[in-house]
C-alpha cells in the first residue's frame, strides 16, 4: 500500500458521488411560470390596496366636511334655530310667500 | 468560480427577463448539484429547492451588492433553502409509517454493492456534510467560500471536511 493522501476519497465513492444528473429541462418553464404567478398576484394585492386606500380617504374626507353635531339636545336647539329663522324670514302671515311676494312686487 | 458578466447582472436586477434567464442557464447547473445532494439525491425535491432558489434571487437580486461574487450569494441561499426543506421533510416524516424506513434498510444491507455502499454513506451523512463535501469535491469551491456560504470558519470547515473523508475511506470498501 502507498502513501495515502488524507484528504484524497476513494475514487469508486467519488465517482458516484459525483455522478449527478443534469438539471432537467422542465424547471426553467416551471420556475418562470410561478415567478409570472406571484407577480401578477402581488399586482392584485396593490391594486386592491389602492383602491381600498382610496375608498377609506374619500369615505374620511366626505365624514369630516359633514357639520358635527354633539349631542341630541344640541341638534335639537339647531331645528329650533332653523325653524324659527324659516317662520320669520320665508313664510308671511297667510302661510304663502309666493303670494306675499307677488303682492309687495305689485304695490311697489 | 467563473461569474457571469456584470451587465447581465446589472439588467437582470431590474427584472429584465433575458438577462435572468442567462443567469439561470449560468448557475443552475451548479445549483442543482448542490441541491441534488444536500436533497439526499432526490431530484423532485432539488427541483423544488433550485426553484425556490431562483424565486428568491427574482425578488431580491436588486439587493445583491457584488461584494461577494454572485455564486457564492447563491450557494448561500440553496444552502438555506435546502436546509429549511429537510427540517419540514422531518417534521412529515415522523407521521409516516414505520414499516417504509425498515424496508430500506433491509435492501441495502442485503446487496451492499458500490452505489449502495455510497446511498447508505450518504444516508447517514448531516445535509451540512453533504453540502461541504459536494461543494468542495464536486464545484471545486475553496474553504474560504465554503465559509462565506455556510458562516462557518474556513479552519473548522477544513477540519470538518477532513474527518468526514477519514470516516468515507473507513466505510468505504473498493
Amino acid at each position: 500500500m502507498g502513501i495515502h493522501n488524507e484528504d484524497q476519497l476513494p475514487a469508486g465513492f467519488i465517482g458516484d458521488f459525483a455522478d449527478i444528473p443534469d438539471v432537467p429541462g422542465h424547471l426553467y418553464g416551471r420556475l418562470r411560470h410561478g415567478i409570472d404567478r406571484r407577480v401578477a398576484v402581488r399586482r392584485t394585492l396593490w391594486a386592491v390596496a389602492a383602491s381600498l386606500i382610496i375608498m377609506v380617504t374619500a369615505f374620511s374626507v366626505a365624514h369630516l366636511s359633514r357639520p358635527q353635531i354633539a349631542s341630541v339636545a344640541e341638534a335639537e336647539e339647531e331645528l329650533s334655530t332653523v325653524d324659527s329663522y324659516i317662520n320669520s324670514n320665508v313664510y308671511t302671515e297667510d302661510d304663502n310667500s309666493y303670494v306675499y311676494y307677488e303682492e309687495t312686487l305689485y304695490q311697489e | 468560480m467563473n461569474e457571469i458578466d456584470r451587465l447581465t447582472i446589472e439588467q437582470a436586477k431590474k427584472k429584465d427577463r433575458i438577462a435572468f434567464k442567462r443567469v439561470y442557464d449560468f448557475y443552475s447547473p451548479f445549483i442543482w448539484k448542490i441541491a441534488y445532494r444536500t436533497m439526499h439525491g432526490d431530484a423532485e425535491a432539488a427541483g423544488e429547492a433550485v426553484q425556490d432558489t431562483f424565486i428568491r434571487v427574482h425578488e431580491s437580486l436588486h439587493k445583491f451588492s457584488g461584494e461577494s461574487g454572485l455564486s457564492t450569494w447563491l450557494y448561500r441561499i440553496v444552502f438555506n433553502v435546502c436546509l429549511t426543506a429537510l427540517a419540514k421533510q422531518k417534521r412529515t416524516r415522523i407521521m409516516q409509517p414505520l414499516d417504509e424506513n425498515i424496508a430500506v434498510k433491509t435492501s441495502l444491507a442485503e446487496s451492499l454493492d458500490s452505489k449502495d455502499q455510497v446511498r447508505a454513506i450518504l444516508a447517514s451523512m448531516s445535509a451540512e456534510d453533504q453540502f461541504l463535501l459536494t461543494g468542495r469535491e464536486v464545484l471545486d469551491l475553496s474553504y474560504e467560500e465554503l465559509a462565506a456560504i455556510t458562516g462557518d470558519n474556513a479552519g473548522t470547515l477544513r477540519t470538518r471536511l477532513s474527518r468526514l473523508k477519514e470516516q468515507i475511506r473507513k466505510n468505504f470498501k473498493e
